[in-house]
């Protein structure tokens, strides 16, 4: 399984590296900093995880998922940041995102429930 | 001034732009009515009395008295006049040394008793005299307490009345049974319409002043109605700017260590230590983010050794060379010392982010009983003083909120210079600490 991390920050970027290093079944497909690269970066018929950041200088995460659902329907876009669900940007519920998950929960486990249950 | 202004308006206005750039600019006329209204008012009004007195009281009578008529009359004006001249020079010389109350009342007194003589000698001038009496009560206004305007109104009214009543009965002289009649013509054409003017100029000067001091009253309340506003725009804008260094700094660092560490209890000998070395880097940028941020909200430093500590410490950290010349610094409250202190780093902040290649800084603090001055001059490449930014906005705000300010000095390829002034409680022990800032600095 192709996974890509969308965040302007290099520490879970790292970390996120370092979950997928442990994983037999799951790739690091490719990182970036901003929605718009990742816009660019990811492939038509691209099938994964992106694992998203909301808030991100430019565009911003949000707006992101919402073109990255419309462009790749078999995509599965992960909302992530520190923030509580309630402090979240208007249009995160329904901007197509699969999830939204505390950065810090990330996890080898949490990756696969998340695989499995969108199949 | 002018020039910028005469290049915008049309040409049959310049010459009313440039009119009131001179009175505005005049020091005669002084636009500034509140600050100078006693001392030169006084003396110009004094003076100009003195004169007419000097004039058509002692001048004109004697000129007549040679060469029209040997009237005795013109020679008792002559004497009353001369006594009013020395009483008004007295006067004068109490106002040049400001004791302005005594000199008022000189001038009121003074002026009762002259023109209760003068109308005894010619009743036929009372409304010169008249008029005269009510020009010391009128201007005396903003000199003395009101208690004694009040008497000096009710004086005046006795006066006047008094003047009316020896016009009126006074028939024990003829004097100027023999005179032309054009003597006295001469009297009123001379005295009338100079004391009604110059009744009507105090007047309307005084109005003046308060409509100034009222516009004054109003710019300034304006003026702090915007600066509070602007500060409490910049203390939302300082909890939003922590909020989000805290955010995307030490939380985000923590945020992968929690994700590391997750992975090393359940990784291999092999791969743990790997994990545990990233984590231990995560965690010592968290440990410096954190420290930058407590750093830039509060520095130690100012806490424990005020500005001759905490000025060579901003100095150490900043990206571009910083000279200090701090003296005489002592401790102050610490409302001045977080103005100054966060003046100083806005203003290294500006210099190193907009100064140029090889702009450094000069921090010089000058401190004595009174004042503390902080000059913080750089030599970068300055900027138009209209597009001022909010960082400098604020540090103006803040410290024209606890009693001090600052003044801008830059335009482009003149560097800038930033001077913050702030009046200080006197403070023991100030030689110490300028050791201190010393032997930190070099």
């Amino acid at each position: 399984m192709r996974v890509w991390v969308v965040d302007d920050q290099a520490s879970f970027r790292l970390a996120t590296a370092a979950t997928l290093a442990t994983m037999d079944d799951f790739v690091m497909a490719g990182e970036c900093q901003t929605g718009e690269s990742s816009i660019e970066l990811i492939p038509d018929g691209g099938v994964g995880i992106v694992l998203m950041d909301i808030h991100m200088p430019g565009m911003g995460g949000i707006e992101a998922t919402r073109r990255l659902c419309a462009a790749h329907p078999d995509l599965m876009v992960v909302l992530m940041s520190t923030y509580d669900v309630e402090d979240l940007p208007a249009g995160a519920a329904d901007c197509g995102a699969a999830a939204y998950l505390h950065k810090e929960h990330l996890s080898p486990a949490l990756l696969t429930r998340l695989w499995r249950t969108a199949d | 001034m002018s020039t910028t202004a005469a290049g915008s308006v049309p040409y049959w206005r310049v010459p009313k732009v440039l009119l009131l750039a001179a009175i505005r600019s005049s020091s005669l006329l002084g636009y500034d009515l509140i600050d100078r209204f006693k001392a030169e008012r006084f003396l110009l009004v004094l003076g100009g009395h003195l004169a007419w007195y000097c004039g058509l009281g002692v001048l004109l009578p004697l000129w007549e008295y040679t060469w029209v008529v040997r009237a005795p009359w013109l020679l008792a004006i002559v004497a009353v006049c001369a006594v009013q001249c020395g009483v008004l020079a007295a006067a004068l010389r109490l106002a040049r040394h400001r004791r302005y109350q005594r000199s008022t009342t000189l001038f009121c007194i003074g002026t009762w008793a002259s023109v209760l003589l003068l109308t005894f000698i010619t009743p036929a001038l009372l409304p010169i005299w008249m008029l005269g009496a009510l020009v010391p009560v009128v201007f005396a206004e903003p000199y003395i307490r009101w208690q004694r305007g009040l008497a000096f109104a009710v004086i005046t009214a006795g006066c006047a009345l008094a003047l009316g009543a020896l016009a009126r009965f006074q028939n024990i002289s003829h004097l100027d049974g023999q005179s032309p009649r054009w003597i006295e013509t001469a009297f009123i054409v001379a005295g009338l319409p100079y004391l009604t003017l110059q009744i009507l100029v105090i007047v309307w000067n005084n109005a003046n002043a308060l409509r100034t001091s009222e516009a004054q009253l109003a710019e300034r309340a304006a003026q702090l109605a915007a600066s509070r506003t602007r500060l409490i725009t910049a203390a939302d804008e300082e909890r939003r700017r922590l909020e989000r260094d805290l955010h995307d700094g030490a939380q985000q660092n923590l945020v992968a260590l929690a994700v590391l560490i997750q992975l090393a209890r359940t990784a291999e000998h092999d791969r743990y230590q790997q994990l545990l070395i990233e984590a231990s880097g995560l965690l010592e940028t968290a440990i410096a983010e954190i420290r930058r941020l407590a750093q830039g909200i509060y520095p130690p430093a100012l806490v424990s050794g005020g500005l001759a500590q905490a000025l060579p410490a901003v100095a150490g950290r900043a990206s571009i060379p910083v000279r200090l010349n701090l003296h005489d610094l002592g401790r102050y409250p610490a409302s001045i010392e977080a103005a100054l202190y966060f003046c100083c780093s806005e203003a290294l902040q500006n210099a190193a982010k907009h100064g140029g290649v090889g702009t450094t800084v000069t921090i010089t603090a000058n401190a004595d009983d009174r004042m503390l001055t902080l000059t913080i001059s750089d030599t970068g490449r300055g900027f138009d003083p209209a597009t001022i930014g909010t960082g400098l906005t604020n540090m103006t705000d803040r410290l024209s909120a606890i009693g001090g300010h600052l003044v801008v000095n830059t335009a482009p390829g003149r560097g800038t210079r930033i001077t913050a002034a702030i009046a200080t409680p006197a403070q023991p022990g100030g030689s110490d600490c300028q050791q201190t800032a010393d032997l930190l600095a070099f």
